[in-house]
């Protein structure tokens, strides 16, 4: 028999909180992270609000502050996500054999800091004022710092956690655009199940708070212009959503051997049930038209769970206020049976891209382990949708929940975490 | 050897290399031990550190979709994957009409695509003010210049996103970027995922280009590339004593992995088996490997337990060999270690003197490499040796291809950043 996975640590960085507990009582709350953005002066740029972790500080977290110099803003979520998991975890020097202990990240395309590249380009302009590589060849390369292509590698997520926490066991780093993080996740339980590792370190995180990215997403048309998405969230669902507005924030969880989190007494927060993933085949939308890749991805988690769909009672979509966001319903409905609850975080943390499905993975068991689910910011049910949806938080027993993120460019992931049990 | 004892053989390849647009010509160049290298034509190189690169100079790979309305805003790399995945996909005698979609994944270590560094160098240049970035100016500016295809082709997922619609894939898809390790680590997690019983058939490799601009100014800041602008030839030369950085490439590599009932029964050809897949983590520096390699040395004993053989079993060792000082001292300190007294007698050799680095394909086109080596029973050669360095002091298999009785052969590919892994892969049947 495989061996199985649990979950022993939960680290989270929010838009909410910086901090699991935090974090989640936020949700709870019905908090929204999403405000004027403040990193940067957007001026006449049509979208004016993003979800940003404020005040963010990353030499909290790191053991080896120097480092932080070469780390984007993705990197240093990460690697602070995998601090406060690792703390939650007790994994410290000596209780994990470093060979025995991997890290799986999920990683966003890491834009670099404008500053640094526009005032080495700025030095390399012809007489028309045009960029010009011939002296960006000779002046401009000089005018950066010297390890600028480390910052914004997408594998250093797992390098620096890696350095860290000294771990030396498998090591993968998965990069596909929004479903990155739960991916991740998912390879990295696989590694413990086939006898690999004992500790996988496994999420992700990125920033979209960035003058690039923004652009990037206002091209596809994605970006919320509307002007009440700080007050109302993006409303996923709902005849009125507004639109994807970008956030920040990441989670690494530690998964491990639940034979080995028994035998050191470890708490456990909830169990890996299953993993599926596919592709919808589309590119630029984040579910395909006929859902297929959405639906795919669901039906092989559930069977790899070995479970029905009357078994999971709660979804967290990866509806994010788009247009798209009917088709994940109605997939939802075909799947799992109509009328079932319905969570979408990214209403009030905005998108994470790369981070989200880490940060929902981290909520559902949560939500398992303190048996209450967070609702929906800003949604309340609408009569013709096929699923349901609360702004309201809901306290019960759950068993099984299910996450979902489907990505740009065609990948699904879903996977199932059910509650632990003694056996 | 997986659940129910599902094994894992390749049936199929695919190649867009510097040296030729298709598997057969790129390893007759290899085994001529000739050079694919020379000055970079993509953009002026002429001023940069560095002035070569293992360039794909057949333009007729990247001029085909300048036709279609989405893919001519793509970048060189995504062109190499359909073309290398296409080729991989016929190899193998795949028929969209026949292949059972449910059971069809892709994974493929691939990186990011090129930007589009004129139009963003000029709105970076416009928007400093000489102080700092107007991230308003630039927002402003940037939303009319910018192209949303040409941004959402540089995302690293989306080689495999095309490739499953190309051929109605609804298998797992995956993606993953550690660096020089990608395509290695891609292979073994689709050989994973294959002998789990998720998927029967999984299209894997890699793809990238980082022959622009941006990447290459990285690699010169951080000393990593040779600068032997002379001779771009002779430039890159692993294991010898003037190595000065190994020479950026580009390409794609595609190989179609299949259980092998499932290949049996379809009565195709077998390349070979994977046999053994081992990843791990340095956990040391950032830019330097472990001074006595050890997680390259557990990648490698990861391996070989995982293909259930022992080092005096392996035949050939196809090295990482980056012609960086550093690499290739600590992979031979790696080998030695791990294989023992056998070390001395198995010969290794780096097919990056040739090629160069393909960064995320090079572990893919080096598993070509081997398995291409267990077929025609010959090993492709470590050219430029001119230098023996003391300190290394295996058979590199110097300068010429060398006829050999080859049944297992070890590929490294250790990434920058510490993720470093290897496969096994052997003769079928052995």
């Amino acid at each position: 028999m495989p061996r199985r996975v649990v979950v022993t640590g939960i680290g989270i960085l929010s838009p909410l909180a910086q901090g699991t507990a935090e974090h989640f009582d936020a949700l709870l709350k019905g908090a929204c992270g999403i405000g004027p953005v403040t990193a940067f002066d957007v001026g006449e740029f049509p979208a004016k609000y993003a979800a940003e972790i404020k005040d963010f500080r990353g030499n909290k977290y790191l053991k080896n502050r120097k480092a932080l110099k070469v780390m984007a803003r993705d990197i240093q979520l990460a690697v602070a996500a995998a601090s406060l998991a690792a703390r939650d975890a007790g994994i410290y020097d000596g209780v994990a054999n470093p060979e025995r202990l991997g890290v799986s990240m999920g990683a966003g395309l890491v834009p670099g800091e404008l500053d640094e590249l526009a005032s080495a380009v700025a030095v390399c302009l012809d007489e028309a004022k045009h960029f010009s590589l011939k002296k960006f060849g000779k002046e401009g390369i000089g005018a950066l710092p010297p390890l600028w292509l480390l910052k914004y590698l997408p594998n250093m997520l797992n390098s620096h956690v890696a350095i860290e926490y000294n771990a030396q066991g498998p090591d993968n780093c998965i990069t596909v655009g929004n479903a990155s993080s739960l991916l991740a996740i998912g390879e990295a339980a696989r590694v413990i199940e086939r006898g690999q590792a004992d500790f996988m370190m496994a999420g992700g995180a990125e920033s979209k708070v960035h003058p690039l990215s923004l652009v990037r997403l206002f091209l596809t048309n994605k970006l919320s212009t509307a002007a009440d998405v700080a007050t109302r969230g993006p409303r996923p669902f709902c005849r009125d959503r507004a639109g994807l507005v970008a956030g920040e924030g990441g989670a690494v969880l530690i998964l491990e051997g639940k034979d080995h989190a028994k035998a050191r007494g470890a708490r456990i927060y909830a169990e890996v049930g299953g993993f599926g993933s596919s592709c919808g085949g589309q590119l630029q939308a984040e579910i395909s038209s006929d859902g297929r890749g959405a639906k795919e991805a669901m039906t092989r988690a559930l069977a790899d769970a070995k479970m029905e769909a009357r078994d999971v009672e709660a979804v967290f979509a990866d509806a994010s206020g788009l247009p798209e966001d009917a088709v994940e319903a109605e997939v939802i409905a075909e799947v799992l049976g109509k009328g079932r609850l319905t969570i979408a975080t990214r209403a009030a943390l905005g998108h994470t891209m790369a981070g989200s499905g880490a940060l929902d993975a981290a909520a559902a068991c949560l939500s398992i382990d303190k048996g209450v689910l967070p609702g929906t910011f800003g949604v309340e049910c609408e009569p013709d949708l096929p699923i349901e949806v609360t702004s309201k938080s809901r306290e019960g027993k759950f068993n099984a929940l299910l996450v979902n993120t489907f990505t740009f460019g065609g990948q699904t992931a879903s996977m199932v975490f059910k509650r632990h049990t003694a056996e | 050897m997986g659940k129910d004892g599902r094994r894992v053989v390749i049936t199929g390849m695919g190649l867009v290399s510097p040296m030729a647009s298709n598997v057969e010509d790129t390893w007759k160049g290899m085994l001529e031990g000739r050079s694919a290298v020379d000055y970079t034509t993509i953009y002026d190189a002429s001023t940069f550190p560095t002035t070569f690169s293992g360039q794909v100079r057949d333009e007729s790979v990247i001029s085909r979709f300048e036709s279609d309305p989405e893919l001519k805003y793509s970048g060189r790399n995504l062109r190499f994957a359909l073309v290398a995945g296409q080729q991989a996909f016929e190899d193998a005698g795949l028929h969209e009409a026949e292949i059972n979609k449910e059971r069809f994944g892709v994974y493929l270590g691939a990186g990011e695509g090129p930007p589009d560094w004129m139009t963003f160098g000029n709105l970076l240049a416009e928007a400093w003010t000489g102080a700092k970035t107007d991230t308003a100016a630039f927002l402003k500016n940037a939303v009319t210049r910018m192209n949303a295809l040409r941004e959402l082709f540089q995302e690293p997922n989306i080689a495999a996103g095309l490739l499953a619609r190309r051929f109605s894939a609804l298998g797992p898809n995956m993606t993953c970027l550690t660096a020089c390790a990608a395509s290695g680590q891609a292979m073994g997690e689709a050989g994973h995922i294959i002998r789990r019983g998720d998927a029967d058939v999984m299209l894997s490799g890699g793809a990238h280009s980082m022959i622009h601009p941006y990447s290459q100014a990285g690699f010169n800041l951080l000393t990593a590339l040779s600068q032997r602008n002379d001779d771009p030839k002779r430039a890159s030369r692993p294991f010898d004593k003037e190595r000065d950085g190994f020479v950026l490439a580009e390409g794609s590599a595609m190989l179609v992995l299949e259980e092998l009932y499932h290949a049996e029964a379809r009565g195709v050809r077998i390349y070979g088996e994977l046999m053994g897949y081992g990843t791990t983590g340095d956990a040391y520096r950032l830019t330097d490997m472990h001074p006595e390699g050890r997680s390259a040395k557990s990648a490698m004993r990861m391996a070989l337990e995982d293909a259930g053989i022992e080092p005096k079993d392996v035949d050939y060792i196809n090295a990482h060999g980056t012609s960086t000082a550093v690499n290739d001292k600590i992979e031979t300190v790696a080998i030695k270690e791990v294989f023992g007294e056998h070390a001395k007698r198995i010969p290794v050799s780096s097919i990056k003197s040739m090629v160069g680095h393909l960064i995320a394909s090079a572990g893919a086109i080096e598993a070509i490499a081997c398995l291409l080596a267990i077929r025609d029973q010959i090993l492709p050669p470590t050219t430029n040796y001119e230098h023996p360095d003391p300190e290394l002091d295996l058979d590199y298999v110097p300068n010429v291809a060398r006829k050999a009785a080859v049944s297992i052969a070890l590929s490294n590919s250790f990434g920058f950043g510490g993720q470093n892994v290897a496969l096994v892969f052997g003769r079928y049947p052995l």
